[in-house]
């Protein structure tokens, strides 16, 4: 039997003797790579990212999902609504069907859409032989709209008739700490049942944002929610009561989503972006009420910032495809501007923190509303998030946070830029400094005081695992060198950047220091399940792994930090890693960010351990171990003792005669509670694993004209296991800028009316982002399953893997450090994100 | 699309039947000439070249210039296509990212694909066009300046730092390479400039396995140019040089 040079399918079953056939059954799959010299594999450099994937990138040789074209190609286009609640009572397209060169339009009622609930959801499509031609058909399209009054203020939901049958409330937590847990429960639900009464409306709406310091020393703490016990206080405590705004987040990708569809018969295959294609096809069968078999999903390369496209231009693109049989390709692009209307702020916290004159915090109270839109569920897990990390990474006796997410006729809410974590940080943050101020001491000093402890409880009452980093990245982040000021002398580097009107003498530095924690199992998660596949081969070169997963690479090195997973599994350089093409292979539940990477990681080394087992059966015989005890080391397989020891490459060529192929799957599981089992993490109960970051922040500001100029953030991070160190440095960056756009972003007032208009968002520029000066980050766990083992030799609660979550910490770190330095640089404790240095009062 | 697609589209209803407005006019991309028919009068610069010509090096980022991923250059100046009506680019001089990749990646593309690779790379075309049309008239850009330049553009995946840093690296490439072309020149001028050409021109027909138009590297001129020289088409002369576009137009022969 000769030797293949390549393998045409992912396994030809032909090959294994009957006798090696294993339990795993090869998964149908494709190449996940695309560009020219498909079958080389990327060598091991440094990022792990190869040569030939960039270099297809910078040459714009790299196919996109908008690069694709096929013969009879349809455009499609898209038309949203004007109003954000109304009924459709009729809709006319016979004007548009007319046109020539139009193949379909859909729209109202056609398109299944009979009621408004948001302003700019999508009531009809249209497919023509030319993008000009398909926005034309569209606008003759004549939509009978009978509007009614939407409900677009967050605050009214409480009161407001409801506009869904499951109420306008769609998810609620409190949480509290310091009272006894029968009264704990019994509060809990007396709010629940009575959902907050028109004076807790009130109150709510009572507390205005940003007006004065806010700082009472001497006094007691106003009321606060319902059942709140007002004991006495010592004197000469300070309390600090603020209330923030969050304006909703945009993400703005790179590119304008494109999705392609292409009918096979029955079937339709769509090019689309999407980081979990199982659940993405799932979702679009069920919208178009196929089954999932006809649909197949293809992850197309990342055009960076967006995490998936609209499921709205999905749907349409496969919609006319079927519809019209012939390739269409939806482009969700910019001519499609829609008012969106709303100025209102997505999210508004409240929060109260109390500390002692010598600084010590003693107790801290937030309030949320999130507004989820139309469609809140999603909102629900940004809700969680943020009520278990709400007093920040400080040790405070009595915490108590409630929040809801209501229901409006607001467009549902866009993924949230690092999550409940960065909403939690930046307010934490916030409130530190402005106690510090109220105490005169400095805002390090407080928060070092204060600094969270392992052992200590959050607000759901759940102890850090190990919180020891903390003061190490503190450390590391204040002995960083600062960037020299004044900047310049380049007229550039000052506020006002290209428009070079920098000045000295208007100009104030601003620092700030800030500490932020991710959560990575929620107590309340159900299971996640990430499943892999490799195989081990050989062909003319030599030995080569195979890896089937489902996990997409957006271009954040995911596929680089599997295949250094397998190398230093399997010792074979060379790896190749593949996308399964037959749906319901290598299942896997939705994986929340954060997790992602770390249970497909582990799915691959899992799969790539059990292989290697497979693979060296011969040479444990040999040895007479058992093959599980056998590592690879170098060049070098070893026994876990490393008393035992055979090279490799002869221990290969030996059991990989013949084109032999080892096969294996590889599964990873998380529950947030329960029993532990074999390839399944619960964390311990009572145990929560945080990762953390220190920040900090210089931010410049010309007084006179309000303009702030982000200089340099300063990264500390404990990443657990660095096992792609390129990729961790490159997430960090990615998180600075994301926040420092989240933050600075400045929308021309009035110009919020129209969604998806780049240019009104007039987000930073490259002279207006900061520099990121990431430092060495702290290594503090080196991670495997046998966590016991790992115990008895001091490494306190890894994780399997060694893995935390980077880039959700960079973001919510740098959010909330850049608005410390910029409150510092203003000297006024401003409330609103995104920040604009010019307004005085609360923003309308 | 080629040529003949096009012909073909707007023959089928795409746009000349139904009274829509069309276009017959011709392009000079990267050298060639292109020819477009049956195009509607209101396309921008950018559908034209990815949708009718095939250059799809250039993306598509936002439709309203703000983005920069549409960065051509025309007559050596970088432009945004999404914002150039298709039909008042002819005449003029257009140079797309294609024409720098074969037949291998030039220095700037290499630089990118070094620095920035690790990122998304959408908007590495676009970039890499305003990073050459930048070269070409500051050898030794201070960060500052990369900075600006680059501040017409929107890059979501990487930081600044990669840019400037790629842009240093094809600055010492350049230079490094005008040096030698400068030496080759001294040795034995326009025998061994032809002699290059032909080679290059003979390995690309032989990696495409497509007659090619022959084309030149407009910004990157391999001699000092004599006075009344022929200049290459769609850049300036030499770098450095203030010679005004009317010089230009008159010499191009």
């Amino acid at each position: 039997m000769s030797t293949p040079t390549s393998l045409p399918g992912f396994l030809i079953s032909e090959q294994l003797p009957d006798a090696e056939r294993g339990a795993a059954q090869p998964v149908e799959s494709e190449l996940a790579e695309y560009g020219p010299n498909l079958t080389e594999p990327s060598p091991a450099t440094g990022d792990g990212i190869g040569r030939v994937v960039p270099a297809a990138k910078a040459t714009g040789r790299y196919p996109y999902a908008a690069d694709l074209g096929a013969p009879g190609m349809l455009w499609a286009a898209m038309i949203r609504s004007p109003h954000a609640r109304a009924v459709i009572e009729g809709c006319d397209t016979s004007a548009a069907e007319a046109m020539p060169g139009v193949h379909a339009v859909l729209a109202g009622p056609g398109l299944g859409v009979d009621q408004v609930d948001y302003l700019g959801q999508c009531v009809a499509i249209a497919a023509a032989e030319h993008p000009a031609i398909a926005r034309a058909a569209l606008s003759a399209v004549v939509i009978d709209y009978r509007p009614q009054e939407p409900l677009t203020d967050p605050r009214q939901a409480f009161n407001a008739e409801p506009i869904h049958e499951d109420g306008n409330i769609a998810a609620h937590r409190f949480f509290t700490t310091g009272r006894d847990a029968v009264d704990r429960v019994a509060a809990a639900a007396e709010l629940r049942k009575n959902a907050p009464s028109a004076r807790r409306a009130e109150a709510f709406q009572g507390l205005k944002p940003g007006r004065g310091p806010g700082a009472q020393p001497d006094s007691r703490e106003p009321e606060g929610g319902d059942g709140a016990q007002a004991e006495p206080e010592p004197s000469r405590s300070v309390s600090v009561i603020h209330g923030y705004e969050f304006a909703r987040p945009a993400n703005w990708p790179a590119g304008p989503g494109t999705v392609f569809a292409v009918p096979h018969g029955d079937a339709i295959e769509i090019h689309t972006l999407t980081v979990d294609p199982g659940r993405d096809r799932r979702a679009l069968a069920a919208a178009l009420g196929r089954p999932e078999g006809e649909i197949r999903l293809v992850p197309a390369p990342f055009t960076g910032g967006a995490i998936a496209d609209d499921a709205d231009l999905r749907v349409a693109a496969a919609l006319l495809a079927a519809r019209t049989g012939r390739p269409v390709k939806a482009v969700d692009g910019s001519v499609g501007h829609w008012p969106a209307g709303t100025a209102e702020p997505a999210a508004r916290v409240h929060a109260i923190h109390v500390a002692d004159a010598d600084g010590t915090l003693r107790e801290v109270r937030v309030e949320l509303v999130i507004d989820g839109g139309a469609e809140p569920a999603a909102a629900e897990a940004l809700l969680d998030e943020y009520c278990r990390l709400a007093a920040g990474p400080y040790r405070v006796p009595k915490v108590e946070v409630q929040g809801w997410v209501v229901r409006t006729h607001n467009p549902p809410l866009a993924p949230w830029p690092g999550g409940g974590a960065a909403l939690a940080a930046v307010v934490a943050e916030a409130q530190m400094d402005a106690v510090a101020a109220a105490l005169g001491v400095s805002g390090l000093e407080a928060r070092v005081k204060n600094l969270m402890r392992t052992g200590d409880r959050l607000p759901d009452g759940r102890k850090v695992a190990a919180a020891d980093a903390l003061p190490e990245l503190v450390a590391a982040v204040l002995d960083a060198s600062v960037p020299p000021f004044p900047p310049g002398p380049d007229v550039r580097e000052f506020p006002g950047t290209i428009g070079r009107t920098g000045e000295m003498t208007r100009l104030r530095r601003g620092v700030g220091v800030a500490l932020a924690m991710v959560d990575l199992v929620p107590p309340g998660l159900p299971e996640e399940l990430a499943t892999a596949q490799v195989a081990l081969t050989s062909d003319v070169h030599g030995p080569i792994a195979h890896v089937s997963t489902a996990m997409v690479d957006t271009g954040a090195g995911q596929h680089a930090m599997l295949r250094r997973i397998v190398r230093e599994v399997l010792g074979v350089q060379r790896v190749l890693v593949r996308r399964p093409t037959a749906p319901g292979a290598l299942p896997a539940t939705p994986l929340a960010s954060g997790r992602a990477a770390w249970l497909h990681g582990m799915a691959v080394q899992r799969a790539a351990q059990a292989v290697r087992a497979q693979a060296l059966e011969a040479v444990g015989a040999q040895l007479a171990i058992s093959p599980e005890l056998l590592e690879v080391r170098g060049d070098r397989v070893v026994s876990y003792d490393g008393m035992l020891s055979r090279p490799l490459d002869e221990v290969y060529r030996a059991a990989l005669r013949g084109a032999a192929v080892y096969l294996a799957d590889g599964e990873f599981r998380v529950r947030g509670s329960g029993p532990a089992q074999p390839g399944v993490f619960v964390p311990e109960p009572g145990q929560a694993h945080v990762a953390f970051a220190a920040h900090r922040a210089v931010v410049d500001a010309d007084t006179e004209l309000g303009l702030l100029r982000p200089v340099r953030v300063t990264a500390a991070h404990d990443v657990g296991r660095a096992l792609v160190p390129g990729r961790i440095e490159a997430a960090i960056a990615a998180g600075v800028m994301s926040a420092a756009s989240a933050v600075f972003a400045d929308e021309a007032p009035g110009a919020r009316a129209y969604a998806g208009a780049l240019a009104c968002a007039q987000l930073p520029t490259a002279l207006d982002l900061p520099e990121v000066d990431v430092l060495p980050p702290v290594q503090s766990s080196i991670g495997d399953l046998e966590t016991t083992a790992l115990r008895r030799r001091g490494f306190s609660a890894p994780l399997p893997l060694g893995y935390q979550p980077v880039g959700r910490i960079a973001h919510a770190a740098a959010a909330a450090a850049l608005a410390c330095a910029a409150r510092d640089a203003l000297s006024a404790h401003r409330t609103a994100i995104p920040i604009r240095p010019w307004e005085t009062g609360p923003v309308l | 699309m080629s040529e003949a697609d096009a012909g073909e589209a707007g023959a089928h209803a795409g746009a000349g039947s139904g009274g829509w407005p069309t276009v017959d006019f011709e392009l000079t991309v990267n050298g060639a000439p292109q020819r477009v028919t049956g195009a509607w009068v209101g396309e921008n610069l950018l559908f034209v070249l990815r949708e009718r010509l095939g250059f799809t090096a250039v993306k598509d980022g936002c439709g309203e210039g703000e983005c920069g991923a549409c960065t051509v250059l025309m007559e050596g100046r970088p432009t945004t296509a999404c914002l150039v009506p298709a039909v008042a680019a002819t005449g003029l001089a257009i140079e797309t990212p294609e024409v720098h990749a074969v037949p291998q990646p030039d220095p700037v593309a290499a630089a990118l694909a070094v620095h920035a690779g690790a990122g998304c790379g959408f908007c590495l075309p676009g970039i890499g066009m305003e990073m050459r049309a930048l070269l070409a008239h500051n050898g030794k850009p201070s960060a500052a300046a990369i900075r600006e330049t680059l501040s017409g553009h929107r890059c979501r995946c990487l930081p600044p730092e990669r840019f400037i840093a790629a842009t240093r690296d094809a600055a010492k490439t350049l230079a490094h390479k005008q040096a030698q072309a400068r030496a080759q020149a001294d040795a034995s001028a326009q025998d061994a400039q032809d002699a290059q050409a032909e080679r290059e021109l003979q390995a690309e027909r032989e990696l495409q396995a497509e007659p090619q138009p022959p084309h030149e590297s407009p910004i990157y001129p391999r001699v000092p140019a004599q006075a009344g020289e022929r200049t290459q088409p769609g850049g300036r002369a030499r770098a450095g040089e203030n010679d005004s576009e009317h010089e230009q137009a008159g010499a191009r022969s």
